[in-house]
């Protein structure tokens, strides 16, 4: 990963060429030396060739060409070394020389190398039957350690392929990778743009992007589309042709040019029936200022430029010299890199444009970070954000895998103890140590292989179930399925598992063994000392482990519970929303659209059961912001005073008595705020004392700092949560909608009386003043209030999920190996009984050796999360990562449960007959 | 293996071969390209094939790079000797009766064969 357009590196590639790497070694020496680079060349080649596909089919073909041709030309090549060798020493050593003829030499496939081969082969075929074998003879431990594998392999492999989805996997453009956001620390106006097309050189295509709406009037129907305004080489940028008609040209952008749109498969589909004829058909497409256009094309299937659903395109018309040229500042830009220039090189040129164009007549804002003078590629602006957190959340299953194994690991070292026998006797009776550790190895990797199958299938089964628990902001979930790329994760995982569980015990096999043959029965003595060290370890990281996830997941809860106490700022209770988009050619002129919004409100007013209806620009905890810079008492803020973005909100007399948004001085607008009165608006508590913090704001003046008309504060009230619940109230104004030119959108809030029938009603009221007018996202606000809550919730119930698999298999894990440890100790626990120990007594060395570990682990598992729990601190609300409650509390639950294991098998083990156990039964 | 024996692969290889020097990418490229993608070497395969052909004599490493522009000095290219188009030549010729016996029995649409 040397440059960052690798960072982008396919991961199948990747471990693809790490893989083949590997297997080169198989090659005989001097032919490696002499062709590796070259063959790795070819790989990388062949891989780039197949994978823009990316599907599983590809991948598999690129790894099965590989397969192939490492299986027939390694033994080729090893062949051909041995015969030369062969071939040299019958020169060199006439001893060797036993004639021309050996059976061998002519015929190479009866080479003594290819039985050796065999005789592997068919060695593993042994082990893994051997395996098998031991498998059924212990159903019980076979069947708690697959289901204990396939917990942690189905959820890991489930949660990478979300990770490989939405984070690794590339675009699906071609040439993805080149595809860049230029993103110069601000909207950019269409002058800018232009500026920059001209200072840069590192761009094949740029594209200018503005986001818009549009509402396509068909008949009575009429439906909002949202779409966007794009620059002719768009296109371009993403390298997909549309898939009838053309794309926009030079011309389209011409201000006295014919109005044309591009639109989506979908839209294509859903609004014009798949319409084969539909290129050059009028259409009557309402917005950008045009009430009618031709579409020109209808763009691919699956062409999802945007983060947003894109519906119509169509050309940025903007004069030279204009307003909408100058000062609009609503773009972004996107671009197609030269495939000869690097993403640094593009920077340090960005920035140099930057520099100069602030000088220039474009005006261009130097941003105050370098960071957000940047050209980042669009994978990354897509996923940058939520990378993070997806990691985090595949190494919080990675801990339950690792608990998982810890699990598996204690099972087969107690099967281990019990056939520490049956291994002496093959060490006597002349079986390699490689050997046996090989067949232990084998039945370990096998076990996780079976494991990890079963994983698959639940990974498989619940894929759907985790992709609704995942939050909706995340990226790219479409993306999200089990292919090749996952499926070889998963294989590598289950190998990987079953190497790690596997070797404690292999290992302990490299101990001597002599020991277990002299002992009269196994299991019998008190246990060894290695044994007891082993168990020590594994309780310790169980207990440590799970303290870490249960740490994590006590901060999400109480962080969501916090969240659920902020109070919005308004009365969610009853309260109903709609938004009416009207069609600019009905409503054509400014004082059209405000009688007609006048008409409605007054319609709805008069519905049965609505007792408040109030209209506003922007609905709070769900829109985004629009930031004004203001001026204030006849000069503009200074820039240590001017708040870093003044929320605008146009609203109608009663919006904040329907909202009962609490009025703190003042008075509120009321009908005789119009256009022919004098100017007036409100401000919230947070931007009064902001500008004046320890005088009254009734009576000051404010404007927008772009030179509009001064208007006189009349009200302040209180602070509203206007985009999530989480983020601070913003400073925020109030103006009368009467006093506004522009809102071709508006939100009704209507407050109802309790036990009312819906929207139905408002929908029939607004209706009667306009049968075609669109009305969308109609919802209770109740309904939004929970929406806002749902990414928090998500994590939170991830999370929470995660911390009780996790502590589920610990608490399996620390019984398991508690009982066992006292299994092992009943010859010592009789002879205690027998010389006069109470079972309290037992009760208690047992519970006091158990929880030994118990109490080092969570002191563990404490350092641990202190150190780890502020990777969650981003999505935590109102709790610090290393809460005192909440950790006290992970401690005293990861007690409270580790004690509980232990209690079982000390009980357990007081029960044993003395008598009994004396005899030796 | 004498010269008139000739694996697929390094048939194949020959022909790629045949009008122009190639490096072992190019040479993929040629071989999947004139085979509609029936035909894929894998990277040992292909150099192993390369390594004895030019150990018989088939092909040599060439001495001429192409121009600089365009150049990688990593890469190796390799050239058809005469040995080697000789081969090539007597495998051809040997296919080319196969063809012919085929399209003599009626088992090849003609316009398919030419």
């Amino acid at each position: 990963m040397r440059s960052e357009r690798t960072d982008s590196l396919p991961w199948g590639q990747w471990l693809a060429e790490r893989a083949y790497g590997l297997a080169l070694h198989l090659y005989p020496r001097q032919f490696r030396r002499q062709y590796a680079d070259d063959m790795k060349r070819v790989v990388r080649h062949r891989w780039r060739r197949s994978a823009p596909a990316g599907g599983f089919v590809a991948s598999f073909r690129v790894w099965w060409l590989l397969l192939q041709d490492l299986g027939r030309s390694v033994p080729a090549e090893r062949r051909a070394v041995r015969r030369q060798s062969r071939g040299a020493r019958r020169r060199t050593d006439p001893k060797n020389d036993r004639g021309p003829l050996r059976g061998s030499e002519r015929n190479p496939h009866v080479g003594s190398r290819r039985s050796s081969l065999a005789q592997w082969m068919s060695s593993i075929v042994a082990d893994v039957r051997f395996a098998l074998r031991g498998f059924r003879s212990a159903p019980g431990f076979t069947a708690i350690s697959v289901l204990t594998l396939a917990l942690g392999i189905g959820a890991n492999t489930a949660i990478f392929s979300v990770v490989h989805g939405v984070v690794i996997r590339p675009l699906s453009f071609p040439g993805s990778s080149e595809i860049v956001r230029v993103a110069p620390g601000h909207w950019l106006s269409a002058q800018q743009v232009v500026g920059i097309g001209e200072q840069t050189n590192s761009y094949s295509a740029t594209s200018a992007v503005g986001n818009s709406r549009f509402t396509l009037v068909e008949g009575d129907a009429a439906e909002v589309c949202t779409g966007a305004v794009v620059s002719p080489g768009h296109l371009e940028v993403f390298g997909v042709p549309p898939m009838l008609g053309r794309g926009f040209s030079e011309e389209d952008s011409l201000p006295d040019s014919e109005p044309v749109a591009m639109i989506s498969h979908g839209l294509w589909t859903r609004a014009f029936s798949s319409d084969p004829e539909i290129v050059g058909r009028t259409v009557r497409l309402e917005g950008e200022g045009e009430t009618v256009r031709t579409i020109v094309g209808v763009l691919a299937a699956g062409y999802e430029p945007f983060t947003f659903e894109a519906d119509v395109l169509a050309p940025i018309v903007a004069d030279v010299g204009t307003h909408e040229y100058e000062d609009n500042y609503r773009y972004w830009l996107l671009a197609r890199l030269r495939s000869e220039i690097s993403l640094g090189e593009a920077r340090a040129e960005l920035r140099t444009a930057i520099v100069n164009l602030a000088m220039g007549p474009e005006r261009m804002f130097l941003s105050d970070t370098a960071e957000e003078m940047t050209v980042v590629t669009l994978h990354e602006s897509r996923v940058g954000d939520v990378r993070g957190t997806m990691w985090l959340i595949l190494a919080a299953v990675g801990v339950i895998l690792l608990i998982a194994c810890v699990n598996v690991a204690n099972l087969m070292l107690a099967r281990a103890s019990a056939r520490q026998r049956e291994f002496a006797i093959r060490a006597a009776i002349g079986a390699g140590r490689r050997r046996m550790v090989r067949q232990t190895l084998s039945e370990s990797i096998l076990l996780g292989v079976i494991g990890g199958a079963v994983g698959l299938l639940a990974a498989l089964v619940g894929q759907s179930g985790l992709l609704s628990i995942l939050p909706a902001d995340i990226p790219r979930t479409v993306d999200v399925g089990l292919d090749g790329q996952v499926l070889v994760f998963t294989l590598a995982l289950s190998v990987l598992s079953g190497l790690a569980f596997g070797l404690v015990p292999a290992l302990r096999l490299s101990t001597s063994l002599e020991p277990a043959l002299r002992q009269d029965a196994a299991g019998t003595g008190t246990m060894g000392r290695t044994r007891h060290r082993l168990n020590f370890g594994l309780v310790v990281a169980e207990i440590a482990l799970s303290v870490v996830l249960v740490a994590a997941a006590g901060l999400l809860v109480k962080s969501l519970w916090v969240l659920h106490r902020v109070e919005p700022g308004f009365a969610v209770e009853r309260l109903y929303t709609l938004r009416l988009t009207p069609s600019l050619a009905s409503h054509p002129e400014e004082e059209d659209l405000r009688l007609f919004y006048r008409q409605i409100l007054e319609q709805v007013e008069g519905v049965p059961g609505v007792t408040e209806v109030g209209a506003i620009n922007a609905r709070p905890l769900t829109e985004g912001t629009l930031g004004v810079t203001i001026s204030t008492d006849g000069s503009p803020v200074p820039d240590d005073v001017q708040p870093e973005m003044v929320s605008y909100r146009v609203v109608t007399p009663g919006y904040i008595e329907a909202m009962q948004i609490p009025l703190l001085a003042g008075r509120t607008l009321t009908d005789t705020d119009r256009a022919d009165a004098v100017q007036v608006g409100m401000v919230n508590s947070e931007l009064a004392s902001w500008l004046w913090p320890d005088e009254s704001a009734i009576g000051r003046q404010l404007a927008w700092s772009d030179g509009s008309p001064w208007f006189t504060v009349v009200g302040v009230i209180g602070n509203v949560h206007q985009n999530t619940l989480s983020a601070p109230p913003v400073p925020e104004v109030y103006v009368p909608y009467e006093q506004d030119a522009w809102l071709r959108t508006l939100y009704l809030m209507i407050r109802a009386e309790p036990d009312w029938g819906g929207l139905a009603t408002v929908r029939e009221a607004i209706r009667s003043v306009d049968r075609t007018v669109p009305i969308s996202s109609a919802s209770a606000m109740s309904e939004l209030a929970g929406s806002s809550m749902a990414t928090p919730r998500a994590y939170t119930l991830l999370f929470s999920l995660l911390a009780l698999l996790a502590l589920g298999l610990g608490a399996v894990g620390v019984s398991g190996v508690l009982s066992y440890t006292m299994s092992q100790r009943a010859h010592e626990i009789g002879v205690r009984l027998a010389l006069g120990a109470t079972r309290r007594d037992v009760v208690h060395t047992a519970m006091r050796s158990g929880l030994t570990p118990v109490a080092v682990g969570l002191a563990l598992g404490l350092i641990a999360a202190l150190a780890t729990t502020r990777l969650v601190s981003g999505l935590l609300f109102g709790v610090t990562a290393t809460d005192p409650a909440i950790l006290a509390g992970v401690v005293a639950v990861l007690g409270g449960v580790g004690a509980l294991a232990g209690l079982i098998p000390a009980m357990r083990s007081a029960k044993v007959d003395p008598a009994r156990c004396l005899r030796g039964d | 293996m004498s010269a008139n024996k000739l694996t697929a692969a390094e048939f194949h290889i020959l022909l790629a071969l045949a009008d122009e020097d190639r490096h072992g990418l190019g040479i993929v490229d040629e071989v999947e390209c004139r085979t509609d993608g029936e035909v894929l070497l894998g990277p040992g395969i292909l150099y192993g094939s390369l390594k004895r052909m030019v150990e018989e004599g088939l092909v040599e490493e060439a001495t001429e790079r192409p121009d600089p522009e365009h150049d990688d000095p990593r890469r190796r290219y390799y050239h058809v000797t005469d040995r080697g188009s000789e081969a090539l030549r007597a495998e051809a010729s040997k296919w080319a009766r196969v063809v012919e016996v085929a399209l003599e029995k009626d088992i090849l649409d003609k316009r398919a064969a030419t």
